[in-house]
């Protein structure tokens, strides 16, 4: 067998415990290649689309990814970096065609250097000046305007409604004149940094008037101008409304101060968001709690020639790489739209909430007293209730009627709370909560051992076995000892 | 003697099996030191209350190259305490500081709730009442929330800081404002395609960094690793100091080569390295030597496990005092076997590399590595697994049937004077660099002044310019800015470089049986393949590329199958060529196509050819990096066309083996093949046959580019693997095993050839490695 060397003289000198010293830290560092070789990399990295181009074209189903896909990433490719120029005759494709494959552009790397705004004719507005320079504004005031059949000014006179709706006290104290309409068209649906909200819109009442401020960016450049413009009108702001801007706009717009490093005045503001108020309130009745659902069931305004939100993001880019004015004029239409119907439906929540009569659906009935319970207006709750018990189904009514004695279990109201759960079977006998609540209300509040034992039948099945069980045997155990004490 | 020396003794009397390699590390003692004047009392006190009296040299030289605002790279043995050497400044600073904030990275989310704990005492014993925090993708979305607001550490991975952390940052504003310590532990997984992308990771870091107006320090730790700077500074992009020299103490250390006897001397198979390591290992609880017992698989985890059990039983000693250790298994469990394992309750535990990564485990006695771990850094990483004390420690290597295993067995000094590995990594390469250029620019719009970490702004801006004709970027003023729709973080995964696995189901029960890369899929589950598992035969009776999945059903056949697969590989560019002998070496770009054509019945026993069967299955393309060696005619010419032929397939059987070797690359990182070459539009003339080297990853990762600066070393080493082996006609270990038995001139030709090409003589390169 071999014996080798000992393993011990690297050991030896660790005494030294000597620290290598590395590059000093002022010097640059020099790890990485040169200039040329990333440079180099590129360009051969343009050749490699080119030929999987002239493969996807010049060979049918040679090979699977080289595809319309990579023949369109070529195709995008055709003025990048390159010093060389030359051309490739595509044939056995589709038609015989002879692509320009590299411009012969005299350096390695050229980019404009002064921004080309895009031709802006075909927009509504003007060019507004901030102190952070341009931005593209366009105003449009709505004196006595309807939408659809709601009078976007009722909103001056909205009441508690948006407190109990936001949950948020500091609304009930707050003036109609104060609330911002904000709503943000983007560049993208996902909540990270880089996604831009090219135009912002803005609501407010001025002089009694519903206005519209739209910021838009013509270049993602002309960023800070339009948060200048914003800040603006938040500081001006006393609470914001919007639909789904809590969860989207507002932080979004949020991140766009940071990374532009400016202030927020709206980051603290009491915060309407409708999105959440309607999907309380419609559950029952409205699968699609869009804006745009709620705009035409709600406030009976259609759209026409809407551009559909999905389509945006590209419409922008479209626009950035020089094409489609046209697509935008149609974006701040759509922007406009939402905001006005923003504050339209908020008057239109405000009076179906104060005022039963004006609710269109039974079934509203429910998630306003839900929202009126909740926010300790009780009186509210029950007209709402009373109105849903009168007017609705037998489902409508069976659950008017277990808000209400819930609401009086809540008070403390047990005769109440016995009478709404008798009006619920009613309804329908086999209800066995119903049956379960008035088996706990007649065995613990009025001791009636006969009617809770009655109930608690009826209500097996709803607690499981085991614990229908038991509370049978308790019951009878309760009814032998009261009876036996009458003897 | 101690109970190691004596367990040596009687297996070398003992056993069948034959103790290859010996070699014995004298003890060493502590380097300590006194605490730096500059250390906060509180500090000192709370190490000082966790029994560190006086701290090892190299961490004092951690603190004070920190102190003085320095990066670090922090290079010592397993086991040497090189997590204090970042805690103790970060927890001065925040004594110092309380608003302070420092970022730590693992590699894993194991690792990073161990270290949470670790974080968390010594915070606590320095009275702070900072929070460390896991922020990764377990941690629950109340938790995310309070981490980003209260957390003065946070504890991640870079797939976390990558996809979670980077595109959100201004939501972490208030932590990157203060962040002053940025902490890579295991610095030494972020290599190859990985470590490119975590390398492009910390570019983006240090904008926003940068942004927030952070300047934070980083600290680098890697194991034991041929270039632990280079790899830090690639990664950190930025110079650091290294610290390798230990001053923790070191026992008495005996590290083995054991080879096992053979079994089937036709085939050269030896005994199972499963079974032998169950021996060893039953034999040294026995002697009450707390043990260790890694495998490279999960399954041969269980394996050992039940090898080891099994022999605890009839022994009718206690089982439980041995457990098994790997992925797979729940937290709970591992957490509770790293507590009986530090606490001395248990006397053996069989793990995977599960256990490799810096997870705390206590003081063992002895490793014992079933199989070679691949790389030199890793055999040295486990085997310092053992003796934790200052007391004698023993790690035994077993080595397997394998080319790697046996080549190592008969060349002591590859294992015992070979410098580790060096840990390789491109961060320049262009794919990898644009996919993080346009999560860069979603981040924050990128000036066109603005360099990416060592990209210079020339480069930066070319690359840039690229994501601007692609659509993603719009150049508005002065700036880059992301216009694209969608998250571009989400369409990089860092860490997937190959297609995903598949699937083995059994027909006979539905149930998943193993899995296959993807790549390997193609050789071993093409339609009518033997696929062998566990020692079981089964049949493939369908695979679906597609879907990843392929079904087998159980055979008992009386061959196995073996894939005939036609790799043609088309130069895209000729970049660079040099001499190699009187063979030209040409490094470029090239296309690799590669088809499964058909595959052969093989007899069991006798090798006997029994038949071809058709594969049907699409081509795979790919363009890659490569380097290919065209021979000279006098290399080839002395011999028969067809032994030319068999030689050049047995010199890439051999490069293979040691390239991957010297490059510290995973087998499927490069491929070898040869071709012959034949000149577009012109008559075959001659034949001219070329030696194909190349990346296996799309587009290439540098491999290639290496082999090319080190082509005479790699033929060099292939030489010493070739001469050295002692099989007569050619066998796995070295030029593959012989087409006929009778084919005798292969072997010799493979080494006249290798000489030639290496320039050495036969002799010499029989030397080298022994």
């Amino acid at each position: 067998m071999r014996q080798p060397d000992v393993l011990s003289a690297g050991e030896a000198d660790v005494d030294n415990g000597t620290v290598k010293s590395g590059t000093p830290q002022d010097d640059p560092p020099q790890i990485t290649g040169s200039k040329s070789d990333i440079i180099a990399q590129l360009q051969r990295r343009m050749e490699k689309i080119e030929r999987k181009k002239v493969k996807a074209f010049g060979t049918k189903n040679k090979r699977s990814r080289a595809s319309a896909v990579d023949a369109a990433d070529a195709a995008r490719c055709d003025d990048a970096i390159d010093d060389v120029s030359f051309s490739v005759t595509v044939s056995d494709g589709p038609a015989v065609e002879t692509v320009q494959l590299f411009t012969d552009k005299a350096d390695s790397v050229v980019m404009p250097d002064t921004v080309v705004i895009q031709n802006d004719a075909l927009l509504p507005g003007k060019i507004m000046d901030t102190a952070a320079g341009e931005i593209w504004l366009n105003r449009k005031m709505y004196p006595g305007y309807y939408h659809g059949q709601a009078a976007v000014n009722r909103y001056l006179s909205v009441g508690t409604a948006l407190a109990a709706f936001a949950k948020d006290e500091r609304l009930g104290a707050l003036s109609p004149e104060g609330a911002l309409f904000i709503d943000t068209e983007t560049t993208g649906l996902s909540s990270g940094a880089g996604t831009l909200p090219f135009l912002v819109g803005c609501g407010f009442f001025e002089d009694g008037i519903f206005v519209v401020e739209q910021y838009f960016c013509r270049e993602p450049s002309e960023e800070p101008a339009q948060l200048e413009a914003l800040a603006h009108r938040l500081a001006q702001a006393t609470y914001l409304v919007s639909f789904n801007g809590k969860s989207f706009d507002m932080p979004l717009v949020n991140t766009r101060f940071i990374i532009n490093k400016m202030k927020n005045p709206g980051y603290n503001l009491p915060h309407l968001d409708l999105l959440h108020v309607c999907r309380r309130i419609f559950k029952r009745r409205l699968n699609d709690r869009s804006l745009q659902n709620m705009e035409r069931v709600i406030l009976g305004f259609v759209r026409e020639g809407d551009i559909p939100g999905a389509l945006i993001p590209e419409a922008y880019r479209d626009y950035l790489f020089g094409h489609g004015e046209d697509q935008i004029a149609a974006i701040l239409e759509h922007n406009l739209l939402d905001i006005v119907a923003l504050a339209a439906l908020g008057g239109v929540l405000d009076e179906i909430y104060n005022d039963p009569d004006a609710v269109a659906d039974v079934a509203d009935h429910l998630g306003l007293a839900k929202e009126a319970f909740g926010a300790g207006e009780m009186d509210i709750g029950n007209l709402h209730l009373d109105a849903a018990e009168d007017g609705g189904q037998d489902d409508d009514r069976r659950i008017a009627l277990h808000m209400k004695a819930r609401a009086a279990l809540r008070q403390r109201h047990y005769g109440d709370a016995v009478t709404f759960y008798l009006k619920v079977l009613e309804v329908d006998e086999t209800d066995m909560d119903a049956h379960l609540q008035l088996s706990k209300l007649y065995e613990h509040r009025t001791k009636d051992y006969e009617k809770a034992l009655h109930h608690a039948e009826a209500a097996t099945g709803l607690e499981g076995d085991e614990a229908g069980e038991r509370r049978m045997k308790r019951l009878l155990k309760k009814k032998e000892k009261h009876d036996n004490r009458k003897w | 003697m101690h109970s190691i020396d004596r367990a040596i003794a009687e297996w070398q009397e003992r056993l069948r099996g034959e103790i290859a390699i010996k070699s014995v590390t004298s003890a060493t003692d502590a380097v300590c030191r006194a605490y730096p004047s500059w250390l906060h009392t509180d500090v000192m006190a709370a190490l000082t209350s966790m029994g560190v009296q006086k701290p090892y040299a190299h961490q004092v030289d951690a603190w004070n190259a920190l102190h003085d605002k320095q990066n670090l790279v922090i290079a010592t043995p397993t086991a040497s305490g090189k997590t204090l050497c970042y805690n103790v400044p970060v927890a001065h600073s925040l004594l110092s500081a309380p608003s302070a904030k420092a970022l730590y990275m693992f590699p894993t989310k194991a690792l990073a709730r161990d270290q949470e704990a670790s974080v968390r005492r010594l915070l606590s014993l320095c009275a702070l009442d900072a929070r460390a925090a896991v922020y990764d993708g377990d941690t629950s979305t109340d938790i995310r929330r309070s981490a980003k607001k209260t957390a003065s550490i946070i504890i991640t991975n870079p797939d976390m800081l990558h996809t979670g952390i980077l595109p959100h940052h201004a939501s972490w504003a208030a932590f990157f404002s203060d962040l002053k310590f940025i902490v890579v532990d295991e610095l030494h997984q972020y290599r190859g395609v990985f470590g490119s992308h975590v390398a492009n990771v910390f570019r983006r870091l240090e904008r926003i960094c940068a942004f927030y107006g952070a300047a934070p320090q980083y600290v680098g730790c890697s194991a034991t690793i041929g270039n632990p700077r280079e790899l830090a500074e690639k990664i950190m992009g930025r110079p650091a100091v290294e610290i390798s020299h230990s001053g923790a103490p070191v026992g008495k250390k005996t590290f083995l080569v054991y080879n096992p006897e053979v079994v089937d001397p036709v085939m050269g198979t030896r005994a199972s390295a499963f079974r032998v390591a169950a021996r060893l290992a039953a034999d040294l609880v026995k002697r009450d030597i707390t043990t260790l017992v890694f495998c490279q698989t999960r399954r041969g985890v269980e394996i050992v496990l039940h090898y080891l059990r099994h022999r605890a039983k009839v022994a009718g000693d206690p089982a439980e005092v041995i457990r098994g250790y790997r992925g797979g298994y729940l937290p709970n469990l591992r957490r509770e076997i790293e507590t009986d394992l530090r606490a001395g309750k248990l006397k053996a535990v069989v793990a995977t590399n599960a256990l490799e990564l810096g997870i705390d485990v206590g003081e063992l006695d002895a490793v014992l590595l079933a199989g070679y771990p691949g790389t030199i850094a890793a055999t040295h990483q486990r085997s310092g697994r053992a003796g934790r004390r200052q007391h004698p420690s023993l790690s035994v290597l077993i080595a397997r049937s394998t080319p790697m295993d046996q080549f190592l067995a008969r060349h002591p000094k590859y294992l015992l004077e070979t410098t580790p590995e060096q840990a390789l990594l491109q961060p320049d390469n262009v794919e990898i660099l644009l996919s993080h250029l346009r999560c860069a620019a979603f981040e924050l719009p990128f000036g066109d002044a603005e360099c990416f970490g060592t990209v210079l702004v020339a480069d930066a801006n070319a690359a840039l310019s690229i994501l601007v004709d692609e659509g993603t970027l719009k150049k508005s003023g002065e700036r880059f800015h992301y216009v694209a729709d969608g998250y571009p973080a989400a369409e990089v995964n860092l860490r997937v470089t190959l297609t995903r696995n598949v699937v083995v189901y059994n027909l006979e029960n539905n149930e998943p049986l193993a899995e296959v890369p993807a790549h390997s899929a193609r050789f071993e589950l093409h339609r009518d393949a033997i696929y062998q598992h566990e020692g079981d035969t089964y049949e493939v009776t369908e695979f679906d590329p597609d879907q990843a999945k392929a079904f087998v059903k159980p055979v008992a056949p009386v061959y196995y199958t073996t894939a005939v697969d036609q790799t043609r590989i088309n130069v895209i560019e000729e970049r660079r060529a040099k001499k190699v002998g009187a063979s030209t070496l040409i490094g470029g770009d090239v296309e690799v196509v590669e088809n499964v054509v058909g595959y052969k019945k093989i007899k069991f026993q006798t090798h006997e050819n029994l038949g071809y069967g058709d594969i049907s299955l699409p081509p795979l393309i790919m363009e890659t990096e490569a380097v290919w060696l065209r021979f000279h005619p006098s290399i080839t010419e002395p011999f028969k066309q067809s032994v030319a032929a068999l030689a050049l397939e047995g010199i890439a059987n051999a490069m293979t083996q040691v390239t991957s070797l010297r490059l510290m690359c995973d087998q499927r990182d490069i491929a070898l093949s040869v071709q012959t070459a034949v000149p577009e539009g012109k008559a075959q003339t001659h034949w001219q046959p070329l030696l194909y080297l190349y990346d296996t990853h799309e587009g290439g990762v540098g491999l290639s580019e290496r082999a090319f600066d080190e082509m005479p070393l790699l033929l060099t080493d292939a030489l010493a693997l070739v001469s050295g082996c002692p099989c007569l006609t050619g066998c796995p270990v070295c030029i593959g095993p012989p087409a006929s038995e009778a084919e005798t001139q292969v072997k010799d030709a493979v080494k006249t050839m290798l000489a030639l090409l290496s320039g050495a003589s036969l002799d010499s390169g029989d030397g080298m490695m022994n």
